[in-house]
């Protein structure tokens, strides 16, 4: 029925810079996953020499209850987490403008075990955070993003804008 | 080009108005002259230049003249004031000399600048302005054909603190004595009739 | 990760307009200013000292436009005299007039029987206005109104007013403020902010009426100490209660930042006793030492009662929530050394007891804590992580009147043993990752060693554990290995007409923990994790510090199909199944836990779908293999038609754990204390701007199982044409099992006369699903606006 595995999609550029902290599950996790697509892909630790770079601008963590009990506790909350980044090249051109990932999860609460709780809310979070590489994988390796890059490639950034 | 010096009667102190020109047609009937070609008249220590100058004496001795320009873009006034450093040009499609009421009017696109020590500072955009030599005001009107918006005045006026400093440095080039005329040719010789240019 | 949760609230940044940077006034000092004029007739007199100008003159400056009929300027002294419907306009501030006398070097002037309306929003009229100098204007016999709009709702008569730029104060002497041409108050001092910045004065005052405290009337005034310290104090006065005196203290420096707030009540008229709440919320870095950086933060809350804030509620409380347990912590937290973090804490409850209802609150608090924690990724392609920690658990001791004195008097009030718990879990995974498939083996050893005191001397009253021993010192040590692997197949389709790529990932996940008998082992702090595609893929069925570790032969089997839009790779619709598969049975319980007797979990069914940008749904479904009923339906909608609007409708069902009478192994018919209690609720919730001006934001919880209204709250905001806004909030809410309390505010905010307070609606918004921040704030408004 028109399944294939999923295959390499070799980026253009070969050096890149993230913020991403890279002694963290998320970071570490991202890693594998953009070489596993593009093995070519090498991280550098300094932003100059990077072809381009991928920047986290923002990370919010959020909860909310959703349900009460009869004694008006809360009964269930719903985690949400919303992810910005952007990725520019180093030459100005904005590849991937300002977009925002957001997952959430509704978790079952019990004050009287406020701890365990939170615990569980650590692993959501990170779930969270597991599930966004994949998305992230796929947009940096679309279509546009690596013409944009090709076609910029050539031009420094500002031309890009004049044209 | 003939040199025409005339002596205007009307007071003594006056100093007398010489005009050099290309040609000169002098109609002794009813008293007017005309002047065409590189017309340069000067006046005490102002100076006016156009292309043709009609000019007309009345019963009282008073002089009229009318300037007008054909060739060049703009009859052009520059009236000196050395004691405090000041020179005032304007220039404008036509300027009317009266004597009697001793102003001059500078009409259609007028523009006035007072230039200090050589630096221009203050300027005045308007259609017409009128010099009063008498107690050496000028006031400009606007008009459809205005130097600004069409009948509007405008003008710009630098900080009276940067006039004084310019005052100041000018009094200090020319060690307090006042500025020597471009106009009046040095004072030993003043008032004899200069050769004209050459045609 | 440390293990402290701080909740934070999102907030998006909306795209909003910015003054550019680039946008600057000039600050030329005053001999640098060129003046231009226009006019239709210019007289330059006195040797070009004095220039008159007539018919619609206007004199230019960069600092400040001058016009009238006619205009002399004087160059020499600088002044210059407007007749005929004069209008100077500076920075931003406009004052018209009949005539006007200025000096453009000294910058003041006077202006007669003016009109002015300043660039702060300010504006009315007055018999003679002086502009004394940059920053100090004074008006006699003036109006104020703090808002520029034809005819305000609110204005200030006063015979001389004072207004400072600078200090953003003015100051009307014995003034009256009208509201719509009423006189309401009289001062014979009145101050008032010109400009909406952190200044002293007071805030918007509250009314409202509640069913538990009466009439409840609240006038904030804030203090700005300095730009780090303001202190808010908040009388308050409720009828069936009496005076109460609030405060908010806040600080802000480079490297710690807090807030102290609190509320005293001298005497509860209903209680006959006094009744006082504090609350401190702290953060500072410490800095480094021996290479280790160190930052402290603290949460400590108290309340004089148990019903404290059953009696007490405001305008935004939507829910009781977190107000069984009130938070005490401190943690000193460090990390360094580029893999290690960890912390220090002590975690304390003042636990609030529900009168109404007989069980007794309470959890175990951690006297204290300290976790060290490292971690080192992709080391030569392993990741490495281990945590240990060592907690000291003692149960809060209960005197109150749920229990009878002599059994108090046997346990000396103790409720549950005590005791200290050192657990450290040591990681190897080698995730092998390629972009169609991957396999993460993962080895682990969880050892934990228990000291428990279970209070033998109370002899028959002391406690036992599950086993029914009471062995003082225990110690476990598990290994724990597991196996995740997944695959990714893509194929291009359409969905709903869209180009889009779908995916269909299976993965498969093994768990292997030999048994080992944990029954001696008391609960400290452990739970049951709910059975979700979270937890489905996770080493323990049981969450918190693992005082159990489940017994584990199994494979999670699950299947995800995605569609992408193809060209922007947004996410439109996913499903998920997924099933665990046991091959051994269940043999760790927690105590009162039966074990389960199938040998597959429930199914789990998950959709998410974003049917167009606007209109998203989410569905999740748990159905019982064995009985095919379904212990569990979650489904929610979400439409967003626009920024500000949202709709959602949720539904829960919860199956009830008694209804499963075939399971008769149910220890004596208890209700499985571990599983959630059965509901079946809808909640319907918005936030609508109805009309430009009105705009709502509420929420309704339904339970169709006990047919009634849980709890709702309604907020409808009415922003005035003229400068003021009206708010009202309705709400309804459960206080304790039998209790609720419900609440009528209403606030009239006269916009420019009170400082900025906080904005109740924007708190009532974030307990809206789908609440998306408002906080577009009011651009600031800059002297470039109205350039003439």
């Amino acid at each position: 029925c028109g399944f294939k595995l999923r295959g390499e999609k070799p980026l253009p550029f070969t050096t890149m810079y993230t913020n991403i902290e890279s002694n963290s599950n998320f970071g570490a996790y991202l890693r594998r996953s953009l070489k596993a697509s593009s093995p070519s892909l090498q991280f550098v630790d300094n932003q100059a020499t990077a072809q381009v770079v991928l920047s986290q601008l923002e990370r919010i963590q959020s909860q909310r209850e959703v349900s009460l009990n009869a004694q008006g506790q809360v009964e269930e909350y719903e985690l949400t987490l919303r992810l910005t980044f952007q990725l520019v090249s180093n030459n100005g051109q904005l590849l991937i403008p300002p977009s925002t990932l957001t997952s959430t999860r509704t978790l079952p609460y019990d004050e009287a075990n406020a701890q365990a709780k939170a615990q569980e809310m650590v692993t959501l979070y990170q779930d969270m955070e597991v599930q966004m590489v994949g998305q992230l994988v796929r947009r940096i390796s679309s279509d546009d993003v690596i013409q944009g890059y090709r076609q910029g490639a050539g031009t420094s950034g500002e031309e890009q804008f004049v044209r | 080009q003939t040199p025409a010096g005339s002596k205007s009667p009307a007071n003594k102190e006056e100093p007398d108005t010489q005009v050099l020109s290309d040609t000169l047609s002098y109609d002794d009937a009813n008293k007017t002259s005309v002047f065409t070609g590189n017309v340069i008249l000067t006046r005490g220590l102002m100076k006016l230049t156009s292309d043709k100058l009609d000019l007309r004496e009345d019963a009282q001795g008073f002089q009229y003249g009318v300037a007008t320009v054909s060739k060049s873009r703009f009859v052009f006034i520059r009236q000196e004031r050395p004691e405090n450093y000041e020179v005032v040009e304007a220039r404008g499609d036509r300027g009317e000399y009266d004597g009697k009421l001793n102003t001059v009017k500078m009409i259609g696109h007028a523009t006035v600048t007072r230039f200090i020590c050589g630096k221009p500072f203050d300027t005045v955009n308007g259609e017409v302005v009128t010099f009063n030599n008498q107690n050496n005001t000028y006031s400009a009107t606007g008009g459809p054909t205005s130097a600004a918006q069409p009948g509007r005045v405008r003008s710009i006026a630098q900080p009276r603190a940067k006039t004084d400093l310019a005052v100041a440095e000018c009094r200090k080039l020319y060690n307090n004595k006042p500025m020597p005329s471009t106009i009046q040719a040095p004072a030993q010789d003043g008032g004899s009739a200069t050769t004209g240019a050459a045609g | 990760q440390t293990g402290v949760l701080v909740p934070g609230v999102g907030q998006s940044s909306a795209p909003r307009l910015y003054v550019s940077p680039m946008l600057t006034s000039p600050s030329l000092n005053n001999d640098e200013i060129i003046t231009f004029t226009d006019s239709a007739r210019a007289d330059i007199t006195n040797n070009t000292n004095t220039i008159t100008l007539d018919g619609k003159a206007q004199i230019r400056r960069p600092d400040a436009i001058l016009k009238g009929d006619t205009i002399d300027y004087d160059r020499s002294t600088g002044t210059v005299t407007a007749t005929g419907n004069a209008r100077l306009f500076r920075d931003g501030n406009l004052i018209t007039g009949p005539g006007l006398r200025y000096n453009v070097d000294k910058t003041n002037g006077t202006i007669t029987s003016p009109v002015y309306s300043l660039a702060t929003g300010g504006q009315g009229q007055a018999s003679e206005a002086n502009i004394i100098d940059d920053n100090h204007v004074n008006l006699k016999d003036a109006t104020y109104s703090g808002c520029s709009c034809v005819e305000p709702f609110w204005q200030i008569r006063s015979n001389n007013v004072d207004l400072y730029n600078d200090e953003n104060e003015g100051i009307a002497e014995n003034g009256t403020l009208y509201i719509k041409g009423v006189p309401v108050m009289w001062s014979p001092y009145l101050t008032f902010p010109i400009r909406a910045e952190k200044k002293t004065g007071f805030l918007t005052p509250t009314y409202g009426m509640t069913s538990r405290s009466g009439l409840d009337v609240s006038v904030p005034y804030f203090i700005n100490l300095a730009p780090q310290y303001d202190l808010t104090l908040v009388p308050r006065y409720l009828s069936k209660r009496g005076a109460q005196l609030g405060a908010e203290f806040r600080y802000l420096q480079p490297n710690y930042s807090g807030t102290l707030a609190g509320t005293y009540m001298s005497k509860d008229n209903e209680l006959g006793r006094s009744r006082w709440m504090y609350s401190w919320r702290h953060i500072q870095s410490l800095g480094s030492v021996l290479g280790l950086n160190f930052n402290l933060s603290i949460d400590w809350n108290a309340v004089s009662d148990d019903d404290y804030y059953r009696d007490f509620t405001d305008m935004t409380t939507v829910t009781q929530a977190d107000k069984t347990y009130l938070n005490r912590n401190i943690t000193l937290g460090f990390s360094g050394y580029k893999y290690w973090d960890g912390y220090l804490q002590i975690q304390k409850y003042q636990t609030l007891q529900d009168a109404t209802s007989d069980d007794i609150y309470g959890q175990y608090e951690k006297v204290p804590e300290l976790r060290i924690h490292g971690a080192r990724y992709d080391w030569h392609g392993l990741d490495l992580e281990t945590t240990n920690t060592l907690t000291r658990f003692e149960y809060p001791t209960y005197f109150g009147d749920k229990l009878t004195d002599d059994v108090i008097d046997q346990t000396d009030g103790h409720l549950r043993p005590n005791g200290t718990r050192l657990t450290s879990y040591s990681t190897i995974s080698y995730p092998i990752i390629r972009p169609g498939w991957y396999i993460t083996p993962k080895v682990g050893i969880h050892a934990s060693q228990y000291e428990t005191d279970w209070f033998t001397r109370y002899g028959q009253y002391s406690f036992y554990s599950q086993s029914g021993n009471q062995r003082r010192s225990i110690s476990r040590v598990l290994p724990i290995v597991s196996l995740d692997a997944g695959m990714t197949f893509e194929r291009e389709t359409t969905l709903f007409g869209y180009p889009s790529t779908q995916t269909l990932e299976p993965r498969l996940y093994y768990l292997y923990i030999p048994y080992q008998d944990q029954s001696d082992i008391p609960i400290f702090d452990t739970d049951v994790s709910q059975f979700g595609f979270a937890s489905a893929f996770s080493e323990n069925r049981y969450n918190g510090g693992w005082d159990r570790i489940n017994n584990a032969n199994q494979i999670t089997l699950g299947l995800t199909s995605r569609w992408f839009d193809r060209d922007t790779g947004f996410q439109r619709l996913a499903l998920q199944v997924a099933q665990r598969v046991y091959f051994n049975r269940q043999r760790v319980t927690l105590p009162y836990e039966s074990p389960r007797i199938g040998s597959k979990s429930d199914w789990i069914f998950g959709a998410e779908a974003a049917l167009t940008n606007k209109f998203t749904t989410q569905a999740a479904l748990q159905v019982d293999p064995y009985q095919g009923k379904t212990t569990q339906v979650y489904a929610s909608a979400k439409w967003t038609p626009k920024r500000l609007t949202t709709l959602s409708l949720s539904y829960r069902y919860q199956r009830d754990p008694y209804a499963d009478e075939e399971r008769t192994d149910i220890n004596q018919g208890n209700p499985l204390s571990y599983q959630l209690q059965g509901k079946e609720t809808v909640s319907f919730a918005g936030q609508w701007p109805f009309t430009r001006k009105l705009y709502g934001v509420g929420r309704v919880d339904y339970s169709l199982k006990e047919s009634r209204v849980t709890q709702h709250i309604l907020g409808i905001e009415y922003k005035g044409d003229c400068c003021w806004t009206g708010r009202v909030v309705l709400k309804r809410y459960a206080v304790s099992k039998e209790d609720s309390n419900s609440a009528i505010f209403f606030q009239l905010e006269l916009a420019g006369l009170g400082s900025l307070g906080k904005d109740p609606m924007e708190l009532l918004r974030q307990n809206v699903p789908g609440y998306e921040s408002v906080n577009t704030p009011v651009p600031a408004r800059t002297s470039f606006e109205r350039y003439e």
